[in-house]
């Protein structure tokens, strides 16, 4: 899922500053009484079961190519769908078949299921209570969306047991919420066993608030069937609340589902479509999706679709009319991020590709991923130079492997979606479009890496990276935190230690983890076993400690080199010596500092007055360290960082120090003369 | 009266008063100026620029003036009023008294003497931006200067191109307000000559501007080019060269417009 645009957020952050300044004024005036204010702390930063990454098993260098990689899932659920949609409620009717084999070592008598569209039912929910500031999904729906399951059987064979009073509702501290139920069955299921649940159940979809819904013919449907939770080796679920920040998590699965909608409506779906049968005035669409851990589509009257092969992979494209121009660059954004990801991290598995670019009224709808299917937005008309829609095309389309193929548990670790995406996403867009990737006017690019480590730095030490999307303060922190800083940690990785390494790190644990449910252990022990223990404790720092690092040059000088004048004691005797006598040589030093707790090796570069260079490789230990050499000219200048490799240095003023002097009154003359001319072009008759 | 009596009898009031208008808009350029050249100014000479590919330098430019001109920003308006204090009341004073054909007496003249609000209308929409897009065309030569040290000519091409654009915009929209002036005038019989001579010498100097914004933005990019490929690096220098430069593409923009107003004079005697 894509964060909010730069200018959003710092609309956003104006509007809470003035809102925080109205609020405490009034707070000041009132002495209302009631209750004392409540504090709420964020839970500490080590998520439930995180162990020492050292323990994890190494993978191996057999991953760093695709030929050891899983070539199909351990499919845990067989699902089949049928969904008949009710255009002019904008409601679901459906049947669910769940063929759903235990998964864990231990028997499992307690199922969960998620009932994400109850996040849209009414004003009580946790997502709609959230308090977390402006932004994406925080506008109330005009239209109520929720989830009712009718009824819930369990199949064996002939005989068919009714569940539905063993389904309730559970939101530990919740009990308004009904996003989450228990599902509690009569007897375990013993490990590798299997059980058939048949449920009914009809989805209203709330107007477009965020990722799901619908606008006037168009229906996003996502999140829209009762969810069985994922069931980890433990036997435990990974279930919870749905909240506003919350992404998913799922086992993999085979679906088989058929939609039924008007004839005339734009169909696209995750998989592959196997079948059409048309009926009264109605068309039934039939898709099959394998090896995946989730089923989403759109049914959407109006729509203009278009089909190409690209990369190998036949790829759906479904937008508005008049989109011609965005359409096109989102093909070329296609053609290199499959190619692209495909080599880093493991060729695309599937067959197909669905593209939804939503219409301008459910942009929420937009900057979503699915397996298979993902969704993109922005105008029909944006000039090429401004790379919006080719970088959302790209964060999307990287989401299929973040998730869609390594699936991460994106409610208590996003950054590991979020935050790798975005990194990944930097360095195919780079691919795409070079230095600029965002932006990219003739002579001035600015790349997404430089808006990912301003947006990094504005939230850098307000809390750690590594944080449940249920425990995050503000919808902004979640964004800069999550996205910008994970992606401006990971690029001072590579910088630090060599691209090659965090590439060949990084594609070791996606291709080893491929259908799998890995975690940041995984991440961390993928990083030491491909570029050693610093790396991956400096990672451990970023993440989980609220890592930060500011690179300065405190002082630097040149010291003419000379025979010592003074008084000696020698064999033959005391001597006195009192000329000097100059060699020429001089002894240039500089003391340059690493503030802060991330420690990352860096260069230093010191320009001499003669115009010759001279990089050292400091290992960046220690709080300083003082770099001397002799040479025959003097220092002229010392630079730390010269190609900017730690993106997450915190400022670059203080990372040169330049040694001439008598410039600064010239200097300044310059900008007066500057400043001037801007002066009496404004006040001039 | 005819112009060159009102030039003559108050050319020493006027520049005392352009002087202290031009030292007032100078308070919050020079700031600005600074604090966005500050993070430049900071590396070696020619190390490193705000243009740089990939934009990581830029961005810290704006994400430290940003830092910087919020404590600016906090004396804005007073700064603003004392500069529209001493710029626009006093300019306004003196052209209300000479019917000297400044923006808002000009406007006032033809108020009474036209009578026809739209076109009139128009014509402020077209002289307020005009000044929108003097203002831009500032700012691009102001992003000019402190680029100037990139060892590339690719960006600086970039905002030459923008300033002389934005410059000419600016004097164009002019241009075509005051001949629209004149034409909606001559076709007033209720108009005076005086006022239709002072009028034609406005057009005339509009097209002056043209001229000299094209001479201001030549000798800036001309210069601009120039200190990047023959000296790459500044040295103290390069950065008087540079300064010179400036004020000599200033000294000529000056006298773009004092040629054009003798000219306007003569015409109008
Ligand atoms: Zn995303």
């Amino acid at each position: 899922m894509r964060a909010r645009a730069a200018a959003e957020l710092v609309a956003a952050a104006l509007a809470s500053m003035l809102a925080l300044g109205w609020a405490g004024r009034v707070a000041g005036e009132g002495g209302h009484g009631g209750a004392a204010p409540t504090l709420t702390e964020p839970p500490p930063a080590l998520p439930p079961g995180f162990a020492p990454y050292r323990e994890v098993a190494p993978l191996g260098p057999a991953f760093d190519t695709d030929d050891a990689m899983p070539r199909e899932a351990a499919l845990v659920h067989h699902t089949r769908l049928v969904a008949r949609l009710d255009e002019a409620r904008h409601a679901i009717v459906g049947t669910e078949t769940i063929a759903w084999t235990n998964p864990a070592s231990v028997p499992v008598r307690e199922l969960y299921l998620h009932l994400y569209l109850n996040a849209f039912k009414n004003e009580r929910t946790a997502f709609l209570r959230s308090r977390l500031g402006d932004g994406r999904g925080s506008k109330m729906p005009r239209e109520w969306g929720y989830a009712d399951v009718k009824s819930v059987t369990l199949v064996d064979g002939d005989a068919r047991r009714d569940l539905r009073d063993a389904l309730e509702r559970h939101s530990p501290g919740d009990p308004e919420d009904e996003t989450d139920l228990r599902l509690t069955l009569p007897d375990a299921v013993a490990p590798g066993a299997a059980i058939v649940l048949e449920l009914t159940f009809e989805s209203k979809l709330p107007d477009v608030v965020e990722r799901t819904g619908w606008a006037g013919g168009f229906h996003m449907v996502a999140q829209w069937f009762p969810k069985l939770a994922r069931v980890r080796p433990d036997g435990s679920s990974s279930h919870f609340t749905f909240q506003r920040l919350s992404e998913f998590d799922a086992d993999f699965g085979e679906y088989d589902v058929t939609i039924d909608a008007p004839a005339g409506y734009v169909i696209g779906a995750t998989g592959k479509r196997i079948s059409e049968r048309a009926t009264a005035g109605r068309v039934e669409t039939r898709y099959a999706a394998r090896d995946v851990h989730d089923f989403a589509f759109t049914a959407w009257s109006g729509a203009v679709e278009s089909r190409a092969r690209i990369a190998g992979v036949d790829v759906h494209l479904i937008a508005p009319p008049r989109h011609e121009g965005v359409i096109a660059r989102t093909r070329a954004a296609l053609a290199t991020g499959l190619e692209c990801y495909g080599r880093r991290f493991g060729r695309y598995p599937y067959e197909t590709l669905t593209v939804v670019h939503p219409p301008p009224d459910a942009e929420e709808a937009g900057g979503m991923e699915y397996p298979t299917l993902i969704t993109t937005g922005g105008p029909s008309l944006s000039p090429g130079a401004v790379k919006l829609t080719e970088a959302l095309t790209m964060h999307e389309l990287g989401h299929q492997w973040f998730y869609g193929l390594v699936a991460t548990d994106e409610h208590r670790e996003p950054f590991l979606d979020e935050g790798l995406n975005s990194w990944a996403e930097q360095g195919c867009m780079r691919e795409l479009a070079g230095d600029g990737s965002a932006l990219a006017l003739p002579g001035v690019t600015v790349s997404v890496e430089a808006l990912h480590r301003i947006g990094a730095l504005s939230a850098g030490r307000d809390d750690v990276i590594a944080r449940s999307s249920a425990d995050a303060a503000t919808a902004g922190h979640y964004a800069r935190l999550v996205y910008s800083r994970t992606a401006a940690l990971m690029s001072s990785l590579a910088g630090a230690y060599g691209p090659d390494v965090v590439e060949r790190a990084v594609g070791r644990y996606t291709r080893g983890h491929r259908f799998g449910h890995p975690d940041a252990r995984h991440l961390l022990a993928a990083l030491d076993e491909v570029g050693g223990s610093e790396l991956a404790e400096a990672a451990r720092v970023g993440l989980f400690e609220r890592g930060w690092i500011d690179l300065a040059v405190v002082d630097a000088g040149t010291v003419p080199r000379r025979s010592p004048k003074g008084v000696f004691d020698r064999e033959g005797g005391r001597e006195t010596v009192t000329t000097m006598d100059a060699s020429g040589d001089h002894d240039v030093w500089a003391v340059v500092a690493r503030r802060g707790s991330l420690e990352l090796p860096v260069d230093v570069e010191l320009g001499l007055a003669d115009g010759t260079r001279r990089r050292v490789r400091w290992e960046g230990r220690g709080p300083w360290v003082r770099v001397t050499a002799v040479s025959r000219s003097p220092l002229a200048w010392v630079v730390v960082d010269p190609d900017h490799a730690i993106a997450l240095d915190e400022r670059l003023d203080d990372n040169a120090l330049a040694l001439s002097r008598g410039a600064p009154p010239l200097r300044l003359l310059e900008r007066l003369t500057h400043a001037g001319a801007a002066a009496t072009l404004l006040t001039l008759p | 009266m005819r112009l060159r009596d009102e030039l003559a009898r108050c050319g020493s009031g006027m520049s005392l008063l352009l002087a202290v208008a031009w030292l007032a808009a100078l308070a919050p350029s020079l700031p600005l100026g600074l604090s966005l050249g500050a993070s430049v100014a900071a590396w070696p000479g020619g190390e490193l620029t705000l243009g740089e590919p990939g934009g990581v330098l830029l961005l810290e430019a704006l994400r430290s003036s940003a830092r910087e001109l919020a404590v600016a920003a906090r004396l804005g308006p007073a700064w603003l009023c004392a500069a529209a204090l001493v710029t626009v009341v006093p300019q306004g004073a003196l052209a209300a008294q000479l019917a000297w054909p400044i923006r808002l007496p000009l406007l006032l003249a033809l108020a009474t003497a036209t009578r026809r609000l739209p076109s009139l209308l128009a014509i402020a929409a077209a002289h307020l931006l005009s000044r929108v897009a003097l203002v831009a065309a500032a700012v691009f030569f102001a992003t000019m200067t402190t680029i100037v040290t990139s060892s590339r000519a690719g960006e600086l091409v970039v905002f030459a191109i923008f300033a002389v654009v934005a410059a000419a915009i600016a004097c164009a929209l002019r241009l075509v307000a005051d001949v629209a002036v004149v034409r909606a005038l001559r076709a007033d019989v209720g108009a005076g000559d005086a006022l239709l001579d002072a009028l034609g010498a406005l057009s005339l100097r509009a097209f002056s501007e043209v001229l000299g914004a094209a001479a201001l933005g030549a000798v800036t990019f001309g210069g601009a080019v120039w200190l990047a490929h023959e000296i790459g690096a500044r040295t103290p220098a390069e950065a008087a060269v540079s300064a010179t430069l400036r004020a000599g593409s200033l000294a000529a923009l000056v006298a773009a417009r004092a040629v054009a107003l003798g000219v306007a004079a003569r015409s109008a005697t």
